[in-house]
């Protein structure tokens, strides 16, 4: 080989390496550093959502309140207007700043004219388009959601703009589908094959409609038994079920712009027990989707003409992204509705923050224990059936329970509960010893207080931190209710109110004279657990201080 | 064989073209093409063919080609016959079994998974015929059937999916779909569904078999380049006569692990993890919805699910009946 001699061939390939580094470098919407993360679960397991700051949520202009209306001797609208149905009650200056506002949420461009025929001899009171009945009809649903569905929407509330951003029809919505057969590709129109942008778009909606409507399929999809019953009775669903679920959480997680870990521990996803408390909220927010599918906007079917309609023949229906679009917080949550409670809520008060508050701040307890007394109206403890395999496997519960007589020490007791299947127990928690004091520093989840709701966010009810308030932030971080608390909602399960913004803040509390929710005396000890009746793995419902330190592995034989 | 130190070989030995060994008990019935590849010589021997087909191979490929036609065209018909939304859709099609209600029944109308059943009866009969293959071959070339049995390990893997388990479990509709994302889709659905397979211990042993091969594999292959300046690539006549080569080998993975397999013993680690990867994972298949239900439970039981501190207070599990009683 002479020295003259070069070679090509290594250099185009060179060339042509460094061209396809570089398009790769530019061409893909790389989000760049710094990610940040936030843990939701104890150290060290990744349940940890992660939230670009520079992200912009489509959809995310946040609209200025109009200015507050001159009550003054205004008389009520019902007086001057004709045909006002749901909102007679307010002033007429009130009300006119109300459809000024609604029209700036919903028909900006085409103003008044997109729900009131002005052409027609009645005017304002006709009743022509079917877009007024239609707006009638949701008024109605927004004042129904901020006054019974407080549990999701508090303390914000929602406002049309909550969906509508600005658009006629609210962006992101579903349609009932036929199933994915032959003919259509995932029950879907064409030319949607050609048209699907990104990958959620190429999976069906078809479980929408059996999660998001009144009757809805069963999301237990998992066994509660370790192993297959003796019977041979399926307690597994058919894998095509826990498709449907899954393409339906995925729904979820797309709408809040979180993942699995942001409620579940996706170790066991059934286990309410490893469940975060933002669960128990998504859990009230498909309920309240169901509702607000069913009762309010299913009836509209009539009114609605058919360009408007779904492949069947049903109106756009609401999913969680209907509202959030993005966001954990639909809007970041920001509370547009404080501004116009008169005419959006049915009792002119904000969503009552309580049970929101109880549950994230641990106040909250368990509905057999606040509830009427639950031990006059079970029957007599009695061993669980248990599997003869599983006997050697489990562990008796400790502790006082109601005076159980076991035949032997390797029974579990009768829990109350069915599907518990009474193989595993908590580890029985001493009695004589006072609470170990909280873990701090090094062995404190993320260097937090043990009862502290969400590691990672603040605690305190700062007034300074709305203003940098971030999308992935825990809802309802401490801060204090800025509306009173409505009294005596009785969808509340738990009374109590927070007393003030001091006693909202959860206290350690080994060191507190409150008594613990669950695990303080043997019957609260036991009921937490047996009213969650769907976990085989007891010891997470131990209060946090009264838990096994952190790393320690509770071994169960 | 100082060149011998990047992935393509650098040099080339190109001779006249060989026919192979001559063959003891069976007629010489190989497709005589012969010609030499400068690009394939890169990678490997620059020779092709002869090549040999037989009964077993030209078998195993007219089914298989029928079965690739049975899915890749209900796959296209799912599209309208629409050859640009086939292409662009590729990833998202599917040919699946029949739904529970049929059961083990194999006569399904062909719309409702009958197309699946004909599609997994021809892609196994062609995969059987080339096990056939891969056995014949070896014998008649006077070699073990190693080979065969590690395919036939993967074969088992394939079985459980699609044939041992839907039977086990009585429905057809247990299998796998004939598709792209559908077959992880399925793979993601069946995980949680039975409570989490990362707690079925024999997927445990899958996956140490699994990355426990990648890592044999990159051990072996490193130290056979690392000592081919010492002829270290004729690992057979190592074996049998150790040369430097195998003592440098040796010694250097004593001196860095304090122990080292031969240059025998290092083909049966890899064969014997690779063959164990599907083999174990396939139990596992087999032992999930027939005898455990849920396997984080499982874990849970023999105290393999650790549990964590909870860093959240005790809340109250909502219950559909407290609002029904309320509204």
């Amino acid at each position: 080989m002479t020295r003259k001699h070069v070679r090509s061939s290594p250099m185009i390939v060179g060339i042509l390496a460094i061209v396809l580094v570089l398009l790769g470098l530019t061409v893909p919407p790389w989000v760049l550093p710094p990610i940040e993360s936030i843990e939701t679960g104890p150290a060290a397991i990744e349940m940890v959502q992660f939230k670009d700051a520079d992200r912009q949520l489509p959809y995310s202009r946040r609209p200025e309140p109009l200015e507050a209306a001159d009550n003054e001797g205004s008389p009520k609208a019902s007086e001057v207007y004709q045909n006002v149905q749901v909102l007679g009650g307010l002033t007429d200056a009130e009300f006119t700043r109300l459809m000024l506002a609604i029209t700036e949420w919903v028909s900006p461009e085409q103003g008044c004219e997109y729900c009131h025929n002005l052409e027609s001899d009645e005017g304002f009171a006709s009743d022509d388009r079917y877009t007024k009945v239609v707006a009638r009809k949701m008024l109605e649903m927004v004042r129904h959601i901020n006054s019974k569905w407080p549990e999701h929407v508090a303390p914000s509330g929602v406002t049309c703009y909550t969906c509508h951003r600005g658009q006629n029809i609210p962006p992101w919505t579903w349609y009932e589908q036929n199933e994915p057969s032959s003919d259509r590709f995932m029950g879907k129109r064409r030319p949607w094959h050609l048209e699907a942008k990104t990958i959620r778009q190429f999976f069906p909606d078809v479980p929408y409609d059996k999660y998001l409507m009144d009757e809805h399929a069963s999301a237990q999809i998992q066994s509660s038994d370790p192993l297959v019953a003796v019977g041979g009775k399926a307690e597994v669903a058919q894998e095509q079920d826990a498709e449907n679920l899954y393409l339906f959480m995925m729904q979820m997680a797309n709408s809040m712009g979180v993942n699995c870990t942001y409620c579940h521990n996706s170790r066991a996803f059934r286990d309410w027990e490893q469940s975060t408390p933002y669960r128990w909220i998504a859990y009230w927010g498909i309920r309240m989707a169901r509702d607000v599918n069913t009762n309010y906007i299913e009836p509209l079917k009539t009114v609605f003409p058919d360009n408007r309609k779904g492949p069947l023949g049903d109106p756009a229906k609401a999913h969680c992204g209907t509202c959030h679009l993005g966001n954990n917080k639909p809007l970041g949550g920001y509370k547009l509705l404080d501004h116009y409670l008169v005419g959006l809520t049915e009792d002119g008060k904000a969503p009552d923050p309580g049970p929101k508050q109880a549950i994230l701040l641990g106040e909250a307890k368990p509905a057999a224990v606040t509830g009427p007394d639950q031990d006059a109206a079970q029957p007599a403890p009695s061993a669980a059936p248990v599997s003869k395999e599983a006997i050697g496997q489990s562990v008796a519960p400790g502790g006082k329970d109601g005076g159980a007589e076991y035949k032997s020490q390797e029974q579990p007791a009768g829990t109350g509960s069915e599907d518990l299947g009474g193989t595993v127990q908590p580890v029985p928690q001493s009695e004589d010893t006072g609470p170990s004091p909280p873990p701090t520093g090094a062995n404190a989840p993320q260097g937090s207080e043990p009862a502290e709701m969400s590691p990672g966010s603040p605690m305190e009810p700062s007034e300074g931190k709305d203003a940098v308030e971030g999308t992935a932030n825990a809802p309802s971080t401490g801060q204090p209710p800025s509306n009173p608390p409505a009294s005596g909602d009785a969808a509340t399960p738990d009374k109590a109110e927070p007393a003030d913004k001091g006693a909202a803040m959860p206290e350690p509390k080994g060191s507190s004279d409150s008594q613990p929710a669950a695990g303080g005396d043997a019957a609260g000890g036991q009921a937490a657990p047996a009213s969650g009746a769907t976990s085989g793995s007891g010891p997470t419902s131990i209060p946090a201080n009264k838990g096994p330190a952190q790393g320690t592995t509770t071994r169960f034989n | 064989m100082g060149s011998y130190a990047s992935i393509y070989n650098r040099i080339q030995v190109r001779g006249p073209f060989d026919p192979g060994v001559p063959l003891r008990h069976s007629s010489d019935t190989r497709i005589q093409a012969k010609s030499f590849s400068y690009w394939l010589g890169k990678i490997g021997d620059p020779q092709l063919g002869p090549l040999y087909l037989g009964w077993s191979g030209a078998a195993s490929l007219a089914f298989g080609f029928i079965a690739i036609e049975i899915i890749g065209l209900n796959m296209w018909a799912s599209v309208d016959w629409d050859p640009y939304a086939f292409v662009r859709n590729l990833a998202f099609l599917s040919l699946d079994p029949p739904p529970a209600k049929y059961g083990l029944n194999p006569l399904v109308p062909l719309g409702d998974g009958g197309w699946w059943i004909l599609a997994g009866f021809f892609l196994t009969t062609s995969i059987l015929l080339w096990w056939v293959r891969s056995y014949t071959r070896a014998r008649a070339l006077g070699m073990g059937t190693h080979t065969s049995w590690a395919f036939a390990s993967a074969i088992f893997l394939y079985l459980s999916l699609g044939l041992f388990r839907p039977i086990l479990m009585g429905s057809w509709s247990e299998a796998v779909p004939f598709g792209i994302i559908t077959h992880l889709n399925w793979t993601a659905s069946v995980s949680v569904l039975y409570g989490n397979w990362y707690y079925n211990p024999f997927h445990m042993l899958s996956i140490v078999f699994l990355y426990g091969s990648t890592m044999l594999f990159a051990m072996h292959g490193a130290t056979i380049l690392a000592v081919s300046r010492f002829g270290g690539e004729r690992e057979a006549e190592e074996i049998v006569d150790r040369g430097t080569a195998a003592e440098r080998g040796a010694l250097f993975w004593r001196w860095t692990m304090g122990f080292n397999a031969t240059f025998e013993s290092i083909h049966r680690w890899a064969w014997w993890f690779a063959v164990l990867t599907t083999f174990t994972g396939a139990i596992g298949v087999l032992l999930t919805g027939t005898v455990v239900d849920n396997w984080y439970l499982w874990g849970v039981k023999h105290g393999i699910a650790p549990s964590y501190p909870s860093v959240y207070p005790s809340f109250p599990i909502p219950d559909e009946a407290a609002r029904s009683v309320i509204q």
